[in-house]
């Protein structure tokens, strides 16, 4: 899914969380959004899942506009916050079961790839504990599971990395991630983490104020910079002293 | 302990101030915070327009009837009211407040937060004092008072008010399980029937409470302090000062309460018994081992866990279709969509007939025991009928409107998102199911509200047929109503009236001409006595609700405002 933002500005009271964002994803790919804390990438993420509404501009999803109406398209994309949308008291296969069904993804084959994707994520012995009797990784990472298992076009997670998954989680997200990317979907997330974003993304998008200050694959970044083995903390760097 | 450090706060503004003078930029962030932070709130405004909504209508009793008893009456019911309301309020200030989750986090004792948090709810009650204040105040004006006794009445209103602290203190300390927000909503509805139907219910309520004014002064314990008004008047009797003693008795039972309160007051992170597998309701559920230690928590093993997943077991929805005749009806008629729907809103299933059955149970209680009580006192008759016909019309309001989780909001990055939003869930088909599990109830909605309506008839003298069409009206305006607490469900998880803009300016102005056009259609509809002109006005209500509704979906899907409850500055 083509995803378009065409002039998009939006404000909150004097505070410009997205101004004049004009940028184009293409399918199949990882872009990790990545700005100083304030810069705009959960606004952005927020606007793609039709949660906060632009003041000014369009988005577009395969070419259509994005309305809040558009159920085949928000069907399309499913998002992932920080704090996970949970029935706490309920177990989480049931969750997870809410969610497929809300996706029309539970057809056949759904309860192997729910249950390949629970023993991925350490998660079958928890499988029918009620969420609130998780820790906070593990409730991040039935969250996760529910997300892998719908397998929409697109899926929007605001920092996955901070939200205490263990390095085992961390590392499965991964490479289904890639998987999922190889199959053409695109996975749009949010991190202040460089390393992670320079090692897990095909593309970067870095926000600063609210406006796009570079959106291009990493070689090109590097291409681009002075200091090659840093880019991004360079970028950084750079966008803090042009702040002060 | 102190939570605020004045100086330290100083030296941190000076600092602010010292920077802000040296750079232009912050300088301009600055005068656009300003321009933030000027914002008007209409909230002390409403306060004191409602603070003086006592005095009004002691004003019109007392000139109604010359009886200040009635007025005072009217005293007494107000106080009871927000004894109910401050009891909601205390338990919500103590225990659900917005700030517990950062004091959680600070190393403050439990007992300073407690006395922090009820402090705030007595700040926040001492408005009500204006209440009984003005009152109090109006009848006092209108009985040509001498200065002595002026003196008396703001130390009468204190009492009053007092005492409806330490009762609403003492039922959140003893009764904290009754429905509070329940009952508030009930006298919510009370309030907003007799905004519609001011001409027609007024005169009949002010009769009810000119007729039962002594007894309801002595039975309501917010009465009794307003009693003690009587003394001021010609030709009292000194025997209304015994009732100092229950209220002192009340009043004495405040350091109890709270300390009952405070007993019960732990934050923390409690250890709660680590929970058992919780497995998918089935047909033929999981045998469960009969000789396993109830003490230690259910477990399947990994290979069990497989086999319920594989045999896709979680995927089924909860079974509910099978728990009424009106959850089959429902069932049936639902989509599949809506089946899914009815899963997210309701995940523990739904439960329509067994709560109308109670519903149903409980007024005849209440008529039965009325018709017993007849037979001692028409006035115990009298309010037993009000007590069974307010708990059980409540209840109605909470099965047929209710929303389960539809519009529940999840916390994430510091503001709240209604989950239905983050899960590709549509406005329209969610509604839709709403409006189908509320249309669903009407074979039940009706015999209630006529029978009600019919109650209230028989009671007040008015020809019985009224009370049927009566009864029938409003069963049609609830459904119109479901429209409305659908428009409100949604716009409480959005940002819509947070501030004033000109993209939500129109929806504002809109929603505002739509409501009091309801409302003034629904007045029309149920007490024009011409039905031929009535029953169009009726449909013409739902038709009104059912527009607003549309209307602000167009905002909702026009973009006009976010899917966010921004936190409250």
């Amino acid at each position: 899914m083509n995803i378009e933002f065409r002039g998009v500005l939006k404000s909150y009271g004097p505070v410009r969380a997205l101004d004049r964002v004009s940028l184009l994803i293409e399918p199949g790919q990882i872009v990790s959004l990545l700005g100083p804390n304030g810069a705009g990438k959960t606004t952005l993420i927020r606007c793609i899942a039709g949660i906060a509404a632009p003041d000014k501009g369009s988005l577009y999803l395969d070419e259509q506009e994005f309305r809040r109406d558009r159920l085949d398209l928000r069907r399309r994309m499913h998002l992932l916050p920080d704090f996970p949308f949970h029935f706490w008291e309920q177990s989480v296969v049931r969750n997870i079961a809410i969610v497929l069904r809300l996706f029309e993804a539970d057809g056949n084959g759904a309860e192997e790839r729910v249950l390949e994707l629970l023993r991925d994520f350490d998660l079958l012995p928890l499988a029918l504990r009620p969420v609130n009797s998780l820790s906070r990784g593990q409730a991040y990472k039935a969250a996760l599971v529910a997300m892998l298992a719908a397998d929409r076009e697109v899926w929007l997670l605001d920092e996955p990395f901070a939200s205490g998954m263990d390095p085992h989680g961390i590392d499965a997200f991964k490479r289904h991630a890639r998987a999922a990317a190889s199959r053409g979907r695109t996975i749009l997330y949010s991190t202040q983490l460089l390393d992670v974003a320079e090692r897990f993304s095909d593309r970067v998008c870095v926000i600063h104020k609210g406006e796009i200050r570079a959106f291009d694959t990493l070689e090109r970044l590097r291409q681009q910079a002075s200091d090659k083995d840093n880019v991004l903390e360079e970028m950084f760097r750079l966008l803090r002293d042009s702040g002060r | 302990m102190r939570l605020h450090s004045p100086q330290f706060e100083k030296a941190v503004h000076r600092g602010v101030r010292r920077m802000i003078r040296v750079s232009p930029e912050l300088k301009r962030e600055c005068r656009a915070a300003r321009t933030l932070r000027r914002h008007y709130s209409i909230t002390p405004l409403a306060a004191a327009l409602i603070a003086l909504a006592p005095g009004y209508l002691v004003w019109t009793m007392q000139d109604e009837t010359s009886h200040p008893e009635t007025a005072l009456a009217f005293i007494s019911l107000w106080g009871f009211a927000l004894m109910i309301f401050r009891a909601q309020a205390v338990l919500s200030c103590l225990f659900a407040s917005s700030d517990l989750r950062t004091l959680i986090l600070l190393p403050i004792s439990e007992s300073t937060v407690f006395r922090w948090e009820f402090q705030r709810f007595l700040r926040g009650s001492l408005v009500h004092l204006l209440h009984f204040a003005a009152g109090f105040s109006v009848l006092a004006w209108l009985l040509d008072f001498s200065a002595l006794k002026w003196t008396v009445v703001p130390l009468l209103a204190l009492l009053t008010w007092a005492v409806m602290i330490s009762m609403a203190t003492l039922c959140a300390a003893r009764l904290p399980w009754l429905p509070y927000r329940l009952l508030v909503n009930g006298f919510v509805v009370l309030i907003f029937a007799f905004i519609v139907g001011r001409t027609y219910i007024g005169p009949v309520l002010l009769e009810v409470v000119d007729r039962h004014a002594s007894s309801l002064n002595l039975l309501l314990p917010t009465g009794w302090p307003v009693s003690l008004f009587e003394l001021l008047l010609p030709n009292s009797h000194w025997a209304y000062l015994v009732l100092l003693i229950p209220i002192a008795a009340v009043i004495m039972t405040f350091n109890g309460s709270l300390r009952r309160l405070a007993g019960g007051y732990r934050y923390q992170e409690r250890a709660i018994p680590p929970a058992s597998d919780l497995v998918p309701h089935t047909e033929t559920p999981t045998p469960i081992s009969q000789d396993r230690d109830p003490e230690r928590p259910f477990r399947l093993g990994p290979t069990a866990i497989e086999e319920v997943i594989r045999s896709r077991q979680f995927l089924m929805p909860f079974p509910w279709q099978n728990a009424g005749w009106l959850e089959n009806l429902l069932w049936r008629w639902l989509s599949d969509r809506e089946k899914v729907l009815a899963d997210f809103v309701f995940p523990n299933g739904l439960r329509i007939s067994a709560s109308w059955k109670t519903i149903f149970r409980n007024l005849g209680v209440a008529l039965l025991l009325a018709l017993v009580a007849d037979l001692v006192s028409p006035a115990a008759k009298f309010w037993l009928l009000a007590i069974g016909l307010f708990i059980t019309i409540c209840h109605v309001l909470a099965v047929f409107l209710a929303t389960g989780r539809a519009f529940q909001v999840t916390i994430s990055s510091g503001i709240g998102i209604p989950m239905y939003a983050g899960l590709g869930i549509g406005l329209r088909e969610l509604s839709v199911f709403l409006v189908k599990c509320s249309t669903v109830q009407l074979p039940f909605v009706f015999p209630f509200a006529i029978l009600c309506s019919t109650m209230v008839v028989w009671q007040t003298g008015m020809p019985l047929q009224f009370g049927f069409w009566f009864g029938l009206k409003i069963g049609v305006l609830l459904l119109a109503g479901r429209f409305l607490t659908l428009t409100f469900g949604i716009s409480g998880g959005t940002n819509d009236t947070a501030r004033i803009r000109f993209r939500s300016a129109g929806l504002i102005i809109s929603m505002a001409f739509f409501m009091l056009a309801f409302l003034g259609l629904c007045a029309a509809s149920l007490f024009i006595p011409d039905q031929r002109i009535a029953l169009p006005l009726l449909a013409l209500t739902v038709a009104e609700a059912y527009a607003t509704f549309r209307l602000y979906g167009w905002f909702y899907n026009g973009n006009r405002f976010d899917l966010m409850r921004l936190p409250q500055r």
